[in-house]
This record gives structure tokens, C-alpha cells and sequence, in this order.
């Protein structure tokens, strides 16, 4: 279940079903479901194949199904796929190579009728091209939005692939300190820039525009009451987040699923929807809170984030890495908190007081940690 | 039903051994744009070298 909502920090998907990595077998599949229903409740073009083909037939490209060993699906059967799995259908995934070069690149396709999913497309396109993180991200190579009187055709947005031999998606515990020290120097790196006049007025660049103590106080308000009853001090937490927050360059969604750890020790970051103007913290606070059961690594990440190349702690960063954690374990916990006082959300209810008291454990471990770093 | 994914066994990147892809890792390695298959380069223009007749 991903987690939505003017209070949340648009952080996208939460990092969870980690055991389910590995696993062979199909996974769990919701029961028996009627596509066509489906597809037009995800207002999904029932003509999206035919639409998807044209796209490709005039660039004179092919859709690459075969890989040695496997075969990746058809745009719908990876629509049926994702349904009866229950997973979003924003774009098709889909790699493509030229008729006449060869050279094999990803797409992100547009398949629902939806323009602010166009538009996030073209978000990330800008993003990619104009503020440029050149931390080692894939680079994006296209951007296609059909003109008017080409409406039978697909918007699209076509980037560099990774090739799985040079690194994949992780488990915590799969992390190690070279990832944890690579990370928290392109998180530093990303916080650093300077961007143009021109991305900043791109609609989308500020994450928070009500501003971010707003938001951060919004969500301790909602979880007070919580935090109380499980014995935290409420008011160490209002000290370290009710600081004021410097503005930076955030990816927005550094979480475990969007980190390419590579074989030679570095990490490559995709999808750069959710990025923009965030604040400092934001993105450490998330990585740092997502390597929970990795200990080892959790630690040479908070060294290396806190800690200037000199040996210094940088009181202005070691604030922020604790605000970021605390605000990033505040919006599941006031995600869950409101849905357990929803009597429509009941069969949810059980997962989420499961679920609460890791948050609580990690809000007191960042306390504990500020206090002692 | 369509069989979206078939099983695989996959040599991994970080520790070199053979590992089943579930297909719902695939699709997580699909939706991030890494391609379980070689990726080909881009061949360079050949020099074309005169030959002496």
C-alpha cells in the first residue's frame, strides 16, 4: 500500500515486502478479477497495445521481450500482471532497441488517460536534463508527448537501462559500507547544488510550498497522543524538528527500492519524479530509517553523513539527518494513526498497531543518537 | 490467465551465484529499468583502410 496525501511528503512507495525479493514462486495474487473492469477503473486505454506499437513502428523500434532465460511481458499482460498483484499501473516499464542500431534502452510509458501523468513524465524528463544530479543516475534520453491529431499515440519518456550485471535493488542487510558511504556522499552532493532560475519554476520543484515545519508539525500533531501513550517524550521530539530547516535539493524518494547498489561499491538513484526543492535531511533521513536491520551500515552512513572530511561534525547536518529520520518515521506513523480512527480502513487496522511500534523504536533511537553523536 | 514472467536463475551481480528471480522481483527490476540481458553497444564506424591494388 503506498502512502498519499497532502501531509505525506510525497515520498512514494514504502520500502516493505524485502523477504519477497528472492523468493521463487508467483506471490500472492488477489482473487479472480475482471480485467476490463479493472483497467477502466485505472482509466488505462483499452487500446494502450495498439497505441504502444505505433509508437514504436514509427521510430522503427522494437519492444525487447526476450532476455536469456526469461521474457519480459507485453504491455497487457504486464497491466494483468500488475493488477491481480495489486500494483499501481502508472506507466508501462518496457525496454525497446533500435531496428537499426541495436542499442537497448528503457521506456516509461504513458497508459492511462490521465494528463498529470504526462505531466509527471515530462517532470522527470526536465529534471533529468535541466538540473542534472550527475550522480551516476541513468541518463534520460527522450521525452515524447503526441501533438494534437496524434491522440491515437502514447506519451513516453526513454532513459539509458541498467544492465543487471552491474548491480540491482537490495535488501538492507545486501548494503555495504562502501554503498552506505557512496550514498551519503551523493545525498551531500545533491544538497550542494545549485540549480537554475529554470528549475525552480518547473510546477512541480517545491515539495513544500505550505513549507516544511508546517508539515513536520502537521504530522507530530496527528501523532502526539501516540507517541505519549508509548512513553516518548514529546517535547525532545518538537526540539530536534521544530528547528528551522535549510531548503535543499532532495531526490524526494532515496528510499531502498530506487538504489541500484553496483558491484564496485557505488549506488546509482532512479526515478526522479518525486525530486525537487525538499530539506536537508529529507533524503539521509529516509535512506538512514530504510537501512534499519543493517546496522553496520546504518552507522558508516551516519559517520560519513555527519561527519565533514576533516573529522568535524557539522552540528547543521547531524540536526537535519535527526529531523529528516524523525519526520520520515512521523508521516507512516500519522499515515497509520489516521487510518486506525477510520472505521472504513478496519481491515487495515491489525497490520498497522503491528506495525506501529517500529516507528516508535526508531523515533526513540534518533533521539538517543542526537543526544549522544 | 497470461504468464507474465517466466521463473529465472540468474547469475547475481554481488555475489556471483546463481539466484531465482521471483516475478514480482522482475517486474521491481523492470519498473527500475534494469535489463536482465546483455545491452549492446553501439558499434564504432569501422576505419576504412585504402587498399593498394
Amino acid at each position: 500500500m503506498t502512502e498519499r496525501g497532502s501531509d505525506i511528503f510525497r515520498m512514494g512507495s514504502n520500502y516493505e515486502g524485502a523477504s519477497e525479493m528472492f523468493k521463487t514462486g508467483d506471490g500472492e495474487k488477489e482473487s479472480k478479477i475482471d480485467i476490463v473492469l479493472e483497467r477502466e477503473k485505472r482509466d488505462i486505454f483499452s487500446d494502450a497495445q495498439t497505441r504502444f506499437e505505433k509508437v514504436l513502428e514509427e521510430r522503427d523500434m522494437e519492444q525487447v521481450r526476450d532476455f536469456p532465460g526469461g521474457e519480459y511481458p507485453s504491455l497487457d499482460e504486464w497491466v494483468e500482471f500488475r493488477v491481480e498483484h495489486g500494483r499501481g499501473t502508472n506507466f508501462f516499464p518496457c525496454f525497446v532497441r533500435g531496428k537499426e542500431s541495436g542499442d537497448i534502452s528503457f521506456m516509461k510509458v504513458q497508459i492511462s488517460r490521465s494528463s498529470k501523468k504526462v505531466e509527471a513524465l515530462q517532470y522527470e524528463y526536465d529534471i533529468m536534463t535541466k538540473a542534472r544530479p550527475g550522480i551516476g543516475e541513468p541518463r534520460a534520453l527522450e521525452f515524447y508527448q503526441p501533438e494534437p491529431g496524434k491522440e491515437n499515440e502514447l506519451a513516453f519518456l526513454r532513459m539509458e537501462a541498467i544492465p543487471f550485471e552491474e548491480g540491482r535493488v537490495g535488501l538492507p542487510e545486501e548494503w555495504t559500507v562502501d554503498h552506505a558511504r557512496d550514498a551519503s556522499s551523493k545525498i551531500k552532493s545533491l544538497e550542494n547544488m545549485d540549480v537554475s532560475e529554470e528549475v525552480k519554476t518547473l510546477s512541480r520543484f517545491d515539495k513544500f510550498p505550505e513549507g516544511v515545519e508546517v508539515v513536520i508539525g502537521r504530522n507530530l500533531a496527528k501523532c502526539e497522543d501516540n507517541l505519549r501513550q508509548a512513553g516518548i517524550d514529546v517535547e525532545k521530539v518538537r526540539n530536534i524538528v521544530s528547528a528551522e530547516i535549510r531548503k535543499v535539493f532532495v531526490h524526494g524518494d532515496f528510499n531502498l527500492k530506487n538504489s541500484i547498489i553496483c558491484k564496485d561499491g557505488t549506488i546509482k538513484e532512479v526515478d526522479w519524479e518525486l525530486a525537487g526543492q525538499g530539506f536537508l535531511g529529507q533524503d539521509a533521513g529516509k535512506l538512514f530509517t530504510e537501512l534499519r536491520t543493517n546496522k553496520e551500515a546504518q552507522q558508516v552512513f551516519l559517520q560519513a553523513y555527519c561527519y565533514d572530511e576533516s573529522g568535524e561534525l557539522d552540528e547543521e547536518r547531524k540536526r537535519s539527518l535527526f529531523a529528516g529520520i524523525i519526520a520520515e518515521n512521523l508521516t507512516h506513523l500519522a499515515y497509520r494513526v489516521e487510518r486506525l480512527g477510520d472505521p472504513q480502513k478496519v481491515k487495515y487496522h491489525e497490520i498497522f498497531r503491528k506495525e506501529l511500534p517500529k516507528y516508535y523504536q526508531a523515533i526513540v533511537q534518533a533521539i538517543e543518537r542526537f543526544e549522544g553523536t | 490467465m497470461v504468464k507474465a514472467y517466466k521463473p529465472v536463475s540468474i547469475q547475481d551481480p554481488l555475489t556471483g551465484k546463481k539466484v531465482n528471480l521471483s516475478p514480482k522481483y522482475q517486474d521491481d527490476l523492470l519498473e527500475r529499468g534494469i535489463f536482465l540481458g546483455p545491452i549492446r553497444k553501439k558499434k564504432t564506424k569501422e576505419k576504412k583502410y585504402d587498399r593498394k591494388r
